[in-house]
């Protein structure tokens, strides 16, 4: 297999932006990826888009608005995780040999067309009796309160530092911190997840151009980042009465990309993890085994996962605090690890950190844990 | 044998039995699994071939929340709550107001209806959890 390498990455500031087309902000990102890397748009062998909710030819409109046409371009709908599946297959191709040079992008414009809480598909059993996002994590928070003596102020502070490191990174949608105290002051969406313990309802897009080690050697590769291992996997139909702390789908795609880079737990030294909600932080990291089972919020609670603490978690601000542009969000958390492995972080810079792993999943059917997840390794 | 009544439509599936209401699952004819609602190929063992069966009339209550922000069909705040039957299946049901839900709650499947729908939708009839006061076990 070919090694792989992320050249170059672009995003749009995340907020909301009613003014502008998903087309648009595809283009913003992918141009800006582009120019970071230094080539031009022929050198675009191939694309994959990821959206959930931007209707037919998503990735032909943004690439349109980029002024490419002509190259293979596939759409990828899956969940939350669609861009970071986006860049799967971009990879997989470069690692077949089959291109050199290809376009990860993940964008969405949800303002426009939501408000209130996301649901699963209308056809599923589950939403059709009112099951919501914010429910599927209330009920996995109560749980880890009941198993693990986890609080509600513990799962706050979660929150409050998504929030803070947000406050550093000009391209967050949030942009002020936000105490313990006012997050548990916040309105409750789902007992017992208050409004700044959600993610929000985000616009952007977000684009890294991937390129084959064979084709890094021609050119100035001093800022590449090696992308060491990517993975996917989906959740299995549940028998019986599974322990709802614990993610399988997780640790699966985590175990599988972990022996892709023949790396270990041990070996992360900070994480980008799909915080859809406070609780979410926690059992992902826990099903990542970057935490022990159990311990995450509480250790949260005492700054071990502060970007200067023993292992940074969300040093972007998260979803809580970037905000959660649902297709954008798996491309955007890979970017924020090659700024991070660059050394172009900076007023979030994690000092000395080598090796850095961003972990996407989401959406909920029902009779499975989770739908998509994906999990990304980079390193120096 | 009490008069069985099976819901023709709508989002669950049961059936009424005298006194008692069922979740119609299945269970898979060559492994046991069961899931709710049926599922005609096997998720754990890919046997396709299954049969009915009935959950309840009777369950735990494993995890539960109050929503009180929700998409635009529902009108807010109601309740949640995942049951464990004694079938060995895990069931999301909506559940009645009238208590305060506490994990390992022992709860009787009854029919009520809601969650309210928004104004202009039809609200419909759905089998609930009811708490059964004083009787817990371990989820």
């Amino acid at each position: 297999m070919n090694d792989v390498y992320v050249i170059g990455v672009g995003m749009t500031a995340f907020g909301k932006h009613p003014d502008r087309t998903a087309a648009d902000l595809a283009a913003e990102a992918i141009l800006g990826a582009l120019d970071d890397a230094g080539i031009k748009t022929a050198d675009i062998e191939a694309a994959w888009v990821g959206h959930v909710y931007q209707g037919m030819a998503m990735g032909q409109r943004g690439l349109g608005a980029a002024g490419m046409s002509g190259l293979p371009i596939t759409n990828v709908e899956n969940a939350c995780s669609s861009g970071s599946t986006a860049i799967f297959h971009a990879a997989t191709a470069l690692k077949a040999g089959i291109y050199d040079v290809v376009l990860a992008c993940g964008v969405e414009l949800l303002s426009t067309r939501f408000r209130g809480a996301l649901a699963p598909d209308e056809s599923d059993i589950e939403a059709q009796i009112g099951l919501t996002m914010p429910a599927v994590y209330a009920m996995r928070a109560r749980r880890h309160m009941e198993q693990y003596g986890t609080t509600p102020r513990m799962l706050a502070a979660i929150a409050s530092k998504n929030k803070f490191n947000a406050s550093l990174n000009p391209l967050a949608q949030f942009k002020k911190p936000v105490s313990v105290d006012e997050v548990l002051a916040g309105r409750m969406i789902a007992d017992p997840l208050h409004l700044h313990e959600c993610a929000p309802v985000s616009d952007g897009a977000a684009a890294v151009v991937l390129i084959s080690a064979r084709k890094l050697h021609q050119l100035d590769s001093s800022r590449a980042v090696r992308l060491a291992a990517s993975e996917l996997r989906s959740g299995k139909l549940e028998v019986g009465l599974p322990d709802m702390t614990i993610e399988d789908l997780t640790w699966r795609t985590a175990e599988a990309a972990y022996q892709q880079a023949g790396l270990g737990p041990e070996d992360v030294d900070m994480a980008e993890v799909h915080d859809c909600f406070s609780i979410a932080e926690a059992t992902r990291v826990e099903g990542l085994k970057l935490y022990p089972r159990g311990e995450y919020p509480a250790r949260v609670a005492r700054g071990e996962a502060n970007i200067d603490g023993r292992l940074p978690v969300n040093m972007s601000g998260g979803l809580l605090g970037k905000g959660h542009p649902l297709g954008a969000t798996g491309v955007a958390q890979v970017i924020e690890i090659v700024k991070q492995l660059r050394h172009e972080a900076n007023d979030r810079q994690v000092e000395g950190a080598k090796v850095g792993l961003a972990h996407c999943r989401g959406g909920k059917a029902r009779g499975v844990e989770g739908t998509a997840c994906t999990v990304n390794i980079l390193t120096l | 044998m009490a008069q069985i009544e099976q819901r023709p439509k709508g989002p669950d599936r049961y059936e009424v039995d005298g006194e008692n209401i069922y979740l119609l699952g299945s269970q898979c004819s060559a492994c046991g699994a069961v899931f709710y609602p049926e599922q005609t190929v096997c998720g754990r063992c890919a046997h396709r071939g299954s049969k009915s069966l009935r959950l309840g009339p009777e369950g735990v209550l494993y995890t539960w929340t109050r929503i009180h922000q929700s998409t635009s069909e529902f009108q807010t705040p109601y309740m949640l709550g995942y049951v464990d039957f004694p079938q060995n299946v895990r069931v999301l049901v909506p559940l009645v107001e009238n208590v305060e839900p506490t994990m390992g709650m022992v709860l009787k499947l009854v029919l009520a209806t809601g969650p309210k729908m928004a104004p202009g939708g039809e609200p419909f009839e759905l089998v609930h959890g009811a708490p059964i006061v004083g009787e817990e076990r371990q989820a």
